[in-house]
């Protein structure tokens, strides 16, 4: 809790009248990965986004460093982007269709090392692709030639060649072939444990994020809803709605056992998120959480700890622990 | 009915193959496919991108694109419908044999109202006046659990959120109970809450209706809950055919072994490196040599590389295409 | 950029026999223009008393005929296509340029930088061409920097428009966002990201610049604001020959069938390229 490579306060994105984002609060320590749950409408690749200041938030800090990514002017911003990268959803269109995958990856030498000798350049090129298991003639060859997870790869090359200290992945592995998907994960944790680098990823993928991460967050309709360390939140979640989460995602074993055959599982959270206009007043998951009380309808929820790695926004928690 | 009294089955699939004419030369999508599916059965049919998964009931709808040819034999309750004239192919398509598929949005119109889309198929089909047929539209709605079932017949599409539409796609499939009903990914675009109600839609569908289901999907959990038989397919080929619970308790093929490991699971005790396969499937235009997993299996020899394994009983209802099948 | 990407649009052009055969007879008058006048005995001023206003054959070597003054045809025919072609490449390259950066920058910086670009445009394009090159003439008299400006003038506000447009949907892509994010300035993000991405439409709209260009500058030489005497483009050719049409109607035919004959290959090449290379642009 001391020196928190980022810290995050009251972060808040709005689109038109619609709130993305309302009042995210997290901190983020050196080599630590946050894992970032949340379903479609959650603002998850909208809090990427406005962090590195992709989308103009409404209110809130980005504290990294020192600086406040948020209110800096951009020439500073600019030179903080060196230690804050990113990959995307989309490998394949996350890269320039018109730069081989050698111009891609030199890209961040010359923005951030210009005096950089080619042939040096070249090198370290050739050394990254080495590491994320590329062949050095990919540098040749164009993005369209390559496999999703081929294109990952190379985002992660690109992404990695400035050595960041923290790496945010947007939904990564999603659009790939579940088989390859590890290997995409195995290299990240392996770049991780080389380059000492913070990363915050964000998935929909609950067995993913409970693969990589050490803490996660679950967000819901633009709120925190859930703050934990990881064992933590797998073992005794104390959301409703992380309870739903978990208790969703389709098990083959569990499907054998005949548990899964009778029609629909207590914590499965009924109906789907409201459409962004209609978001219910007090506590956004009331109308579809099984506890929902009067309290729920007329406060939203702050964070509370629950525990010394734990903090969840529910006016029922206690109860329902 | 057979003479032998085993019952036709719903769907019969003999050595189907779907090849693409492309610009670089033909490239195989399915090659050498067969299987049934019994009447009131539910066939699993799991693979990752390239598999061909799709492709097959596309050749079985008759939606493939222009360049793709399809051969071999597909019937249909006992009838032939490869190469069926389209205006043959559209009285048994929508009535008797249905499919869903992964993105609603684009399989509704976006100018008419929901009741209408609904009620269209019935007046087509099956020549109900208008009224029955948005009578039979609003209980259709109720069957697959859409709340304020009236209030969305005259809602438009993109009114509804992704989950409704699924639920609307379904019903509206279910409208001439057909004998057959294909779904092509139903959940992949939904959220993992919504999928879970989506499946246990489709899982009392199972139980109430005299309807044969083929569900598509590269996720095993999804299959494994609902399927009474699992198929597997690898670079456009069948590799394992066998009861569900044989398929999850004591798989057959490398791969299919391989693949339920890298399932997420959320019960099993966290794993050093996260299960996977090594290297990437077949390419579209690529040539076989041999079994075409055999780059990636870990327990590959040399017969394997240069003899491809046919699709063979290694015992009662279970099909393995692999010369070193594991022997649970 | 190499091989890689340019692979299968040469091949779906190469199949499309009527760009191809439009594009070697492109090849054909270009070489004859550039190379044509050393093969003739004769020269683009020299009068030839004995042989005014002749017919085209092969005896007296005026394979085109002459004109009224006696001038070789051949001669006078290729190196006004030569001048043509000169004018119409470099003001479609001025053009070019000065519109894919102005279209690039307009669509990417969006906002009111980009109303205030559109705006300028949509003023140019209103004003009557013609006139304002009459009126400038008159004003300043006939010269042949006028001549550049003017035509200079109309090739790039339709590609500006274009390239504009197609930085609108590129901006929304991934890629972009990917580069922000990497920390490339905004100049270099326009110039080697939005830019590569647009040249599509750009070159198919080039080849169909030049033909234009190529007319206008016909036109404005055939009203005698152009190009003038004793140098010939096709437009002077052309407004002699008009003058001379019942007479000696190849004085008009040949210098009218040479340009009439480039402008329909430039098109139907220019058609061919936008097939060619509009089955790959998917975005």
């Amino acid at each position: 809790m001391n020196d928190s490579l980022l810290e995050v306060r009251d972060l808040s994105v709005n689109f038109g009248a619609f709130a993305a984002l309302a009042g995210v609060s997290f901190r983020l320590g050196a080599g630590e990965t946050l894992g970032l749950v949340g379903e479609s409408g959650s603002g998850k690749s909208t809090l990427a986004r406005a962090l590195l200041r992709l989308i103009p938030a409404a209110r809130g800090t980005v504290m990294w460093c020192g600086v406040d990514l948020l209110s800096c002017g951009p020439a500073t911003l600019r030179r903080q982007r060196r230690d804050l990268q990113m990959i995307f959803q989309d490998p394949l269109g996350s890269l320039n269709p018109r730069m081989t995958v050698g111009e891609a990856l030199a890209e961040p030498l010359v923005i951030f090392e210009p005096s950089l000798a080619a042939r040096e350049r070249r090198a370290r090129i050739e050394e990254m692709l080495d590491r994320v298991g590329l062949a050095r003639e990919a540098a040749r060859r164009y993005p369209h030639e390559f496999s999703g997870g081929q294109c990952q790869r190379i985002g992660i090359a690109r992404a990695m060649m400035m050595r960041p200290k923290l790496l945010i992945c947007d939904e990564p592995v999603s659009s790939l072939d579940v088989s390859i998907q590890g290997q995409i994960v195995n290299l990240l944790m392996d770049l991780q444990q080389e380059f000492g680098t913070a990363m915050l990823f964000i998935s929909h993928n609950l067995a993913l994020v409970r693969h990589i991460s050490h803490r996660v967050l679950v967000l819901y309709l633009g709120r925190v809803v859930e703050d934990a360390a990881r064992d933590a939140l797998f073992a005794a979640p104390a959301h409703p709605y992380t309870r739903a989460l978990l208790a969703a995602v389709p098990d083959p074993t569990r499907a054998l056992s005949g548990a899964s055959r009778v029609a629909g599982d207590h914590w499965a959270a009924a109906g789907e998120p409201p459409a962004g206009n209609a978001v219910p007043s007090g506590c956004a998951f009331r109308n579809r959480c099984r506890y929902a009380e009067g309290i729920c309808e007329r406060e939203i929820p702050q964070l509370e700890q629950a525990s010394a790695q734990h903090a969840v926004a529910c006016h029922r928690w206690r109860a329902l622990a | 009915m057979t003479q032998r009294g085993i019952p036709t089955p719903a769907l019969s699939i003999e050595n189907l193959q779907v090849t693409y004419a492309l610009a670089d030369g033909p490239v195989s999508a399915v090659r050498d496919v067969s299987l049934t599916v019994a009447p009131r059965e539910c066939l699993g049919i799991v693979g990752e991108s390239g598999s061909g998964k799709t492709q097959v009931f596309m050749a079985v709808m008759g939606l493939l694109a222009g360049n793709a040819r399809a051969s071999g034999s597909v019937r249909f309750d006992g009838r032939e419908i490869l190469g069926l004239a389209p205006k043959a192919l559209n009285r048994i398509r929508g009535s008797g044999l249905t499919m869903i598929f992964q993105d609603p949005m684009t399989s509704l119109t976006p100018h008419l109202k929901i009741g209408v889309q609904l009620a269209e198929v019935l007046v087509t089909h099956r020549g109900f006046s208008w009224r029955d047929a948005m009578r039979a539209a609003g209980l259709i709605l109720e069957r697959v659990r859409v709340p304020e079932a009236q209030r969305r017949l005259q809602q438009y599409p993109h009114e509804l959120s992704g989950g409704m539409r699924q639920r609307v796609m379904i019903g509206m499939s279910l409208l001439c109970e057909p004998k057959l009903l294909i779904a092509d990914e139903p959940t992949s675009a939904l959220d993992v809450t919504v999928q879970a109600q989506i499946m246990d839609v489709l899982r009392e569908l199972r139980l109430e209706a005299a309807m044969a289901m083929i569900l598509v999907s590269h996720d095993l959990g999804v299959v494994a809950g609902l399927a009474d038989r699992i198929v597997v397919m690898y670079a456009g080929r069948v590799v394992e055919d066998a009861p569900a619970s044989e398929v999850l308790q004591r798989a057959h093929h490398p791969y299919t072994a391989l693949l339920l490991q890298c399932v997420p699971n959320l019960r099993d005790a966290r794993l050093e490196r996260m299960p996977c396969l090594p290297g990437q499937a077949l390419g579209a235009g690529m040539q076989e040599r041999g079994c075409a997993f055999a780059p990636r299996c870990p327990r590959a020899t040399e017969q394997c590389h240069s003899e491809r394994p046919p699709l063979r009983s290694v015992h009662q209802s279970v099909q393995v295409a692999c010369h070193h099948p594991l022997s649970p | 950029m190499s091989g890689g990407l340019w692979r299968a649009p040469g091949r779906r052009l190469r199949a499309n026999t009527g760009a191809v055969i439009a594009l070697c007879i492109v090849v054909i008058l270009v070489s004859m223009a550039l190379v044509g006048p050393w093969l003739s005995p004769y020269d683009l001023e020299g009068l030839d008393w004995s042989h005014v206003a002749a017919w085209p054959g092969l005896a007296h070597a005026h394979w085109f005929g002459t004109d009224r003054l006696g001038r070789d045809l051949f001669v006078r025919t290729l190196d006004g296509a030569r001048v043509s072609l000169a004018v119409g490449l470099v003001a479609s390259a001025v053009s070019l340029s000065v519109g894919v950066s102005y279209g690039a920058v307009a669509g990417y910086l969006g906002g009111r930088t980009d109303r205030l670009m559109m705006r300028i445009i949509e003023i140019l394009s209103g004003l009557p061409l013609i006139f304002f090159v009459i009126f400038l003439t008159v004003i300043l008299g006939r010269s042949e920097t006028l001549l550049f400006v003017s035509i200079g003038a109309v090739g790039w506000l339709t590609m500006a428009r274009i390239v504009r447009g197609r930085t609108l949907s590129i901006r929304q892509q991934e890629f972009i966002e990917a580069a922000v994010a990497s920390g490339a300035s905004t100049a270099r993000i326009i110039f080697k990201h939005v830019v590569p991405n647009v040249l599509g439409p750009v070159i198919v709209y080039a080849t169909l610049t030049v033909p234009q260009i190529i007319l206008f500058e016909s036109f404005l030489s055939f009203l005698g604001l152009g190009i003038q005497e004793p140098q010939a483009s096709l437009g002077t050719l052309i407004a002699q020959g008009a003058a001379e049409m019942e007479a000696a109607p190849w004085i008009l035919l040949v210098p009218g069938g040479f340009l009439a004959l480039l402008l329909l290959s430039l098109n139907i090449l220019g058609d061919g390229l936008r097939d060619a290379l509009d089955a790959k642009e998917g975005g």
